[in-house]
């Protein structure tokens, strides 16, 4: 099954054969293999999400919109997912070093009451495929993700030089 | 160490509602275009958590959606099955310091012309100055997407106050199988949600901590209690919300651990609502009395009905509220100044006897049996109070004296909560027992009653009994109340009340059963000084009870009394061939050591209840007890108060409790017992809420309150339940329900005829809300009214029955020497053992019970 929605929001059922939400034919997409999902179905949805703090990743800079999927979903062993974006519609030339940061949960929760929330963002390497710059997750943590170009030159490890 | 299982899950319902704008894109557009408009669109969702282990470890915190339904006008007929597959996150961190969450809902359903249709929402939780908690947690910004993945409608939806009490009161703890886990798991939950508001609100309450001591924030929750459930603006000089926060405290810290997590979750519950209340507070109590003031009865209402008496019993219990209703509160003069000698942990040594439970039938076991020479041990899952160190605080004493707080109740839980309603037990549970708390009330069985044992099996005959009712006449000073009273003390004068109606007040006999009409009671007091206190325990040392004669002789013969010992298991001797089982030992958790006590004779005489699921959870008898009907033919002898209201005050002073008692005749099903109580307890009983419970409350003085008890069929059952808790259920039928109102109208119409002293201006049955009645169409109006037992305020501190001493092995769980049968040395002998009902107060029953016990094993037989 493939969804398209209307640039902010994406959502359907989808079932053992897997498919695609796309929040544009030129946007975001995800796509879930088949194998991932089992036979009752499982309700998707990839949308923009504009509140909270984007990722604060030194020499990081977010680019394109910030989504998020939901519900997280764990696949069986060797079945990946993948995000990818049309490189053109990023305002980034297109040689840009582009990783999708993804958003973890911290939170050591409840059962601790001295527990702290807090969310941590990891990056993923993309690679091309056609016009597209695709992430490969492990998992989708139900959280947010965003396009995000690495600076030409890292800062140095523990800090600005 | 979570105290529930990995398997251990939740259930809630989810239920919303407002309009969807077509055409709207996002959901600020579909509010904006919704404003003013009826709701179009509500969803109710059955949410799971199938593992809360997992559901709390791993993040973020997803629940399946597992069913529910969907209407949307014009589109999907209401009832619309939503599909599988949908979820809710909760509180998913957006922030970094996790001052912002998000709830995320995702679902989907097929409208009646087979188009899927998928909503995706949040609930946004911010703390920014815009939206407070309880707009937060009860908006749901949506957006409908159509079966192309376009989204075709937006708007906001929003949950009532009432639907939000309602999911609060819905949550269930799922596939819970060991003790505690669902209470565990249930405080889990409730700390998991009040944790993440309480990580973006700054002024969320919190609860969650097991020790006893209340913090500000939960203060905060036991004065809402007290805003919410007492009348509209308190008056100046009576007790404050903050005094009834600090007596719900004394009650909590009074109760033993494993009532406090009772008590606790139902604060917990409470705590939710805290944040909620603000700038709501008049639509919560508009809803919270349309709710209690409704008679269908709800989960919902069951839970308003405690919080109720949460708030009234410290209310009217605190020395403020004195002046307020005209008390004069007592002081306790100890007579005796006596202390039992208790030991910690028994000796190490193989008793003659060892007696479980050490109320009335317990206490007077081992005085029988250490007199006769025996070594005894008695064991007491309650504490030790001495009686001179009782003072008049009520809230303390109920808190620490009996059976889970005060708060235990048949029909607690399952479809009898519901149809017959809860029916609160109150039993003692400390040294002493029920003996203790009770009001001294000695009744032998009337004759009748006696027959119909005997038809049930019972093996003991007429004679026998009475013999054995007299074996403790001297040493008990069993008199009529005003031989029992010190001069210038008072007996109830209610009774002064009803002799228009119940005729001359006779004088009863120690060696008989109570004669028809109206008479004195019979007492095991001596010089009564009519504080008026009995129920939370004689600070004045005048019962003659356990505590003050039976336990002390005990003990003088060396009788060994272990407090706050509880008895975790029974174990079987390896079976022998050709011989009977006996038990090998119990093992006893003594201040959370776990010790094994053996002896050559072991009774159980634990309570009516107690005794029952004791049988029933000890793994230790493995199947021997299997084929027995242990628990079934559960009774009680159910009251329910009635109060009179007089111009003049009746009650200048305090009072002995009951005093007075009405048999119509032999086998009409129901005595009438005057009763008054302090402030406190009273309110606990008096019917109505809010302003009309004030209004009763502050005739204090000038109410008069009688009781119709009413024997049950022996239809009930105590059982213990996959997960070790003890239930009892006491359903209550169309005879039980036609004696009752038979009772509570002839009570009624003496009230109205009166005595010398005046005639009640008004009547007040005991329904939930108190029935008001002036004249003869209004005891007629009761009648017709009053046809579900849940409409009335029910009580008992008389269960009987589980375990009948009966010949009739179709019944019988004890042999007439009070054996368990298949066990030699195993017996039980308290109220359970009862094979019906008593019909009257059993303290007297249970005495000659344990004295004919106490004979079977050895003790001298009384003449």
């Amino acid at each position: 099954m493939t969804l398209v929605g209307d640039d902010a929001l994406v959502a359907g059922r989808l079932g053992p054969e897997g498919g695609s939400l796309a929040l544009a034919a030129d946007g975001i997409r995800l796509e879930i293999p088949s194998g991932v999902i089992d036979a009752e179905g499982k309700v998707v949805s990839l949308r923009v999400e504009t509140f909270g703090d984007p990722p604060a990743l030194p020499g990081a800079e977010p680019v394109g919109p910030r989504v998020t999927i939901s519900p997280p979903i764990v696949p069986p062993e060797g079945k990946t997912f993948r995000v990818s974006v049309p490189i053109a519609s990023l305002p980034v030339p297109a040689d840009a070093d582009l990783r999708l940061a993804v958003e973890k949960a911290t939170d050591v929760g409840p059962g601790d009451g001295s527990g702290t929330p807090t969310t941590s963002w990891d990056l993923v390497p993309t690679e091309r495929s056609g016009d597209r710059a695709v992430a490969t997750l492990f998992r989708v943590h139900g959280m947010r993700l965003q396009f995000v170009r690495l600076a030409t030159t890292p800062p140095a490890p523990g800090g600005s030089p | 160490m979570t105290g529930f299982g990995q398997h251990v899950g939740v259930r809630f319902r989810e239920r919303m509602s407002g309009f969807l704008a077509k055409g709207a894109k996002t959901p600020e557009d579909g509010a904006q275009l919704g404003q003013g408009k009826q709701s179009n669109f509500s969803f109710a969702l059955d949410v799971a958590i199938p593992s809360l282990t997992d559901f709390l470890a791993r993040q973020p915190h997803t629940a399946q959606v597992a069913g529910g339904t969907v209407e949307w006008a014009g589109v999907a007929n209401a009832g619309t099955a939503v599909a599988g597959g949908g979820s809710i996150v909760l509180f998913r961190n957006v922030a970094a310091n996790g001052r912002k969450k998000v709830c995320d809902f995702l679902f989907s359903f097929r409208d009646g012309q087979g188009r899927d249709w998928t909503l995706t929402g949040e609930k946004r939780l911010f703390d920014d100055s815009g939206f407070d908690a309880a707009a937060d947690l009860s908006t749901l910004w949506v957006r409908l997407i159509d079966g192309t993945g376009k989204t075709a409608a937006a708007g906001k939806l929003d949950v009532s106050i009432g639907a939000f009490l309602e999911e609060m009161a819905s949550t269930k703890i799922t596939q819970a199988s060991k003790p505690g886990e669902d209470l565990a798991a249930l405080v889990a939950f409730a700390g998991f949600l009040n944790r993440q508001v309480g990580q973006v609100y700054d002024d969320m309450p919190r609860i969650f901590t097991p020790d006893t001591s209340l913090r500000p924030d939960e203060w905060r929750v036991l004065k809402l209690i007290a805003v919410l459930m007492l009348k509209k603006h308190l008056p100046l000089g009576g007790p404050s919300a903050d005094d009834v926060a600090a007596g719900i405290e004394t009650f909590v810290q009074s109760a033993s651990p494993a009532d406090l997590e009772e008590i606790r979750s139902r604060l917990r519950l409470l705590a939710v609502l805290e944040p909620v209340a603000k700038g709501l507070l008049s639509e919560i109590q508009k809803l919270i009395r349309t709710h209690l003031l409704d008679d269908k009865p709800t989960d919902l209402r069951v839970l308003l009905d405690q919080v109720h008496q949460i708030a009234v019993l410290p209310y009217y219990a605190h020395p403020k509220a004195d002046a307020l209703v005209a008390y004069k509160r007592p002081t306790f003069l100890p007579k005796a100044h006596l202390r039992l000698k208790t030991i910690k942990t028994p000796s190490s040594k193989v008793f003659d006897v060892t007696i479980v439970g050490a109320g009335v039938a317990g206490s007077l076991l081992a005085a029988r049996l250490a007199a006769a020479g025996k070594s005894v041990l008695i064991l007491e899952s309650g504490p030790y109070v001495a009686e001179q160190d009782i003072s008049t605080d009520e809230i303390r004493w109920t808190a620490r004296l009996y059976k889970q707080a005060g708060l235990q109740a048949a029909n607690a839980v399952g479809p009898e909560a519901l149809k017959t309603g809860p029916v609160p037990i109150l039993q003692g549970t400390c040294v002493g027992g029920g003996g203790t708390v009770n009001n001294a009330i000695c009744f032998q069985m009337p004759t009748a009653q006696m027959a119909r044992w005997t038809q049930a099996g019972f093996p003991y005959s007429d004679a026998e009994v009475r013999r054995a009712y007299s074996g403790v006449v001297t040493e008990l000073s069993i008199q009529p109340v005003p031989l029992a009273l010190a001069p210038g003390a008072h007996a109830n004068p209610a009774g002064d009340y009803l002799v228009n109606a119940f005729g001359p007040v006779q004088r009863p006999r120690v060696d008989a059963p109570p004669p028809v009409g109206l008479s004195e009671c019979l007492v095991n007091i001596d010089d009564c000084l009519g504080q008026g206190l009995c129920n939370t325990g004689c600070g004045s040392e005048r019962k003659r009870n356990g505590l003050q004669v039976h336990l002390p002789a005990a003990v003088q013969h060396g009788a060994e009394v272990v407090a706050n010992a509880t008895v975790r298991d029974i174990t079987l001797a390896p079976a022998a061939a050709g011989k009977p089982r006996r038990v090998a030992f119990l093992s006893v958790d003594v201040g959370g050591t776990v010790v094994q006590v053996q002896a050559k004779e072991f009774v159980l005489s634990a309570g009516a209840i107690a005794s029952s699921a004791l049988l029933l959870k000890a793994k230790g008898l493995g199947n021997v007890v299997g084929g027995l009907p242990v628990g079934k033919r559960f009774s009680a002898n159910v009251g329910c108060p009635s109060f009179a209201f007089f111009d003049t005050p009746i009650h200048p002073r305090p009072s002995l409790q009951i005093s007075h008692a009405f048999f119509p005749k032999d086998g009409s099903g129901f005595v009438i017992e005057s009763w008054f109580a302090p402030p406190g307890s009273l309110a606990v009983v008096v019917p109505g809420y809010f302003e009309t419970h004030w209004e009763r409350m502050h005739a204090y003085d000038r109410i008069a309150v009688a009781a119709p008890l009413v024997g049950t069929e022996p239809n009930g059952r105590v059982s213990v339940d996959g997960k070790g808790k003890t239930r009892v259920e006491l359903p209550l039928g169309a005879l039980e329900i036609t004696t009752l109102r038979k009772g509570v109208a002839t009570l009624v119409r003496a009230f109205l005829a009166g005595g010398p002293r005046g005639k009640a201006k008004q009547v007040v049955a005991g329904t939930r809300r108190g029935f008001p009645i002036k004249d003869e169409a209004g005891v007629l109006a009761f009648e017709q009214h009053v046809q579900h037992a849940h409409q009335l305020r029910l009580g008992t501190g008389h269960p009987q029955g589980g375990n009948a001493l009966s010949k009739d092995l179709s019944i019988s769980v004890l042999d007439p020497e009070f054996r368990v049968r298949g066990i030699e040395n195993l017996r039980v002998c308290d109220a359970s053992a009862f094979p019906l009902v008593a019909g009257v107060n059993p303290q007297w029953t249970v005495m000659a019970l344990a004295q004919l016990c106490a004979e079977a094993l050895g003790a001298p037989k009384v003449p």
